[in-house]
């Protein structure tokens, strides 16, 4: 399945929130990765047929999402970012339900029913009700739903939010085992949730695409642009109203900063590129970012 | 039958049956303390009794996915609108039928007699019928568009307070409720069937 994303444009009012957005999304794992209010969950709407575009348009193969939206339902499985589910129904009776919306043969229901809830380890949870199930369980009856009917795409947003670093690990995992001969599009905020598990991704910032590529490629970004000094305590304040500070540590000497800039500081030494320090480089040069300007010349301190 | 079973599963609960019971309640309490116990209370239950039922099903059943907040994740499942309104508007109209059949069983018996009912029993039953519709829907259409249980259940019972407190002239009973009911109906179908996805308002 060939995804295509062609010019979209989403405009809420005067408020552009995709601003003529183009990628392709081949077969995998593919990460989008942006600050919250960047757009991602906006893109996954219209990928999920829930939101019509302003302009541009998203094609699974042929299909495309401003008219053939009952076409591309019966292809996705779709884990919206604050999933919910009818609480006070038992978990069994709420996969039969989305199994019957999903148009899946009477006959099948019973063990595609049972081969998500092995899937997602909640087997021994069907009988329970929703309102009794942790947030990770939760987050894996999601997954469930979106699994049922085996379809060929998987949208996921922001699924790791809310959840403890143990369930975050964990359901990093079961995505990313359950989604082999899959596409599986994750869209998040948080960098290590693609690092661990996507080898593609865009990071997506203000409604526009800022990289798209290999994670190997976003790393190489922030190659030669992220630094680390120490400086004395009164000169934090100054130092950071020039350069986009990546991180802060209080130390016996003074502050100990990472931070953004195309040439070397005296006293500076590089520090190793990464995926989120090439992330962090990449929206630096919008929103937040861009007002700390990390191409001011550099100033000796 | 299956489709039935499951749609009736997600829909069962006790918010089905609070406004009901509480009416029986109401009227139970209203004749325990009359200091003559008059039949036509229990009468005037048993014919506000499936209107009742009716309104407390359609606002439940109609705002299950707004209530549960799960209207965008429905929204992305294959099955055609007008299927599922129709399953959730039979499935309204069954949860109708039983009340509905238990008042007429009753009151043809003469268990309860009717004597301040001025109506013929096939009278009573169609107006039983046409006042379910008519205010079960005022609360469907409320339902769809507040997108709000409680809401939707109070435009039912408002509606139907209102109607059994005034006069109304035979004309307003067989020809302007029926037809206010059906208005109601249609209007909350091809709302159903148009109603968006999610609200723009939400972005990310």
């Amino acid at each position: 399945m060939r995804i295509e994303v062609k010019n979209l444009t989403k405009k809420y009012g005067k408020v552009v929130a995709l601003d003529n957005v183009s990628l392709v999304i081949e077969h995998g794992m593919y990460g989008l990765l942006g600050p919250n209010g960047a757009g991602k969950t906006t893109l996954m709407r219209i990928m999920a047929t829930t939101l019509q575009p302003t302009e541009g348009t998203v094609l699974y193969d042929d299909y495309d999402v401003t008219r053939h939206q009952y076409e591309i339902r019966k292809i996705i499985g779709y884990l919206p970012q604050d999933f919910r589910a009818f609480e006070g129904v038992r978990v069994r009776d709420f996969l039969e339900y989305v199994a019957i919306l999903k148009q899946l043969p009477p006959r099948s229901i019973k063990n595609a029913i049972a081969d998500v809830l092995d899937m997602t380890n909640l087997s021994d949870r069907a009988k329970t009700k929703i309102h009794e199930l942790s947030g990770g369980m939760k987050q894996r009856l999601g997954i469930a739903q979106a699994f049922l009917g085996d379809p060929e795409v998987i949208i996921v947003d922001e699924p790791t939010a809310g959840l403890d670093p143990e369930e975050r690990t964990r359901f990093r995992n079961l995505l990313a085992e359950i989604s082999m001969g899959k596409t599986v599009i994750l869209s998040t905020h948080i960098v290590s949730d693609i690092e661990d598990s996507c080898y593609r991704l865009s990071v997506l910032d203000h409604g526009k695409i800022l990289y798209s590529g290999g994670l190997q490629g976003l790393i190489d970004v922030s190659a030669g642009k992220v630094w680390e000094k120490t400086l004395p305590q009164a000169e934090y304040e100054r130092f950071k109203a020039r350069y986009h500070v990546l991180t802060t540590k209080v130390t016996e000497t003074g502050v100990t900063v990472r931070f953004i800039s195309d040439e070397q500081l005296p006293g500076a030494t590089a520090v190793d590129p990464s995926l989120e320090y090439g992330y962090m480089c990449k929206i630096s040069q919008t929103g937040k970012g861009a007002r700390h300007n990390a191409h001011k010349p550099a100033v000796s301190m | 039958m299956s489709k039935l079973i499951s749609y009736f599963r997600v829909n069962r609960s006790i918010e089905l049956f609070v406004f009901p019971v509480l009416l029986l309640a109401g009227t139970l309490m209203t004749i325990s303390l009359s200091d003559k116990v008059e039949m036509r209370n229990m009468a005037g239950f048993m014919f506000l009794l499936p209107p009742c039922v009716y309104i407390s099903a359609v606002a439940k059943v109609f705002t299950l996915e707004f209530k549960e907040g799960c209207w965008e994740l429905m929204s992305t499942y294959p099955e055609k609108r007008w299927v599922v309104f129709c399953f959730k508007f039979l499935l309204s109209a069954l949860i109708l039928a039983i009340p509905l059949l238990a008042s007429f069983l009753l009151l043809h018996s003469r268990v309860v007699p009717s004597p301040d009912l001025d109506l013929t029993f096939s009278s009573l039953v169609l107006l039983t019928i046409i006042l379910a519709c008519f205010t079960g829907n005022i609360a469907l259409l409320v339902g769809l568009i507040s997108r709000r249980y409680e809401i939707s259940l109070i435009a039912g019972i408002v509606a139907l307070a209102v109607i059994t407190r005034i006069g109304v002239p035979k004309w307003v009973e067989y020809g302007l409720m029926p037809g206010v009911g059906s208005l109601c109906l249609a209007l909350s179908f091809w709302l159903y069937l148009t109603l968006g996805g999610t609200a723009d308002a939400n972005r990310g």
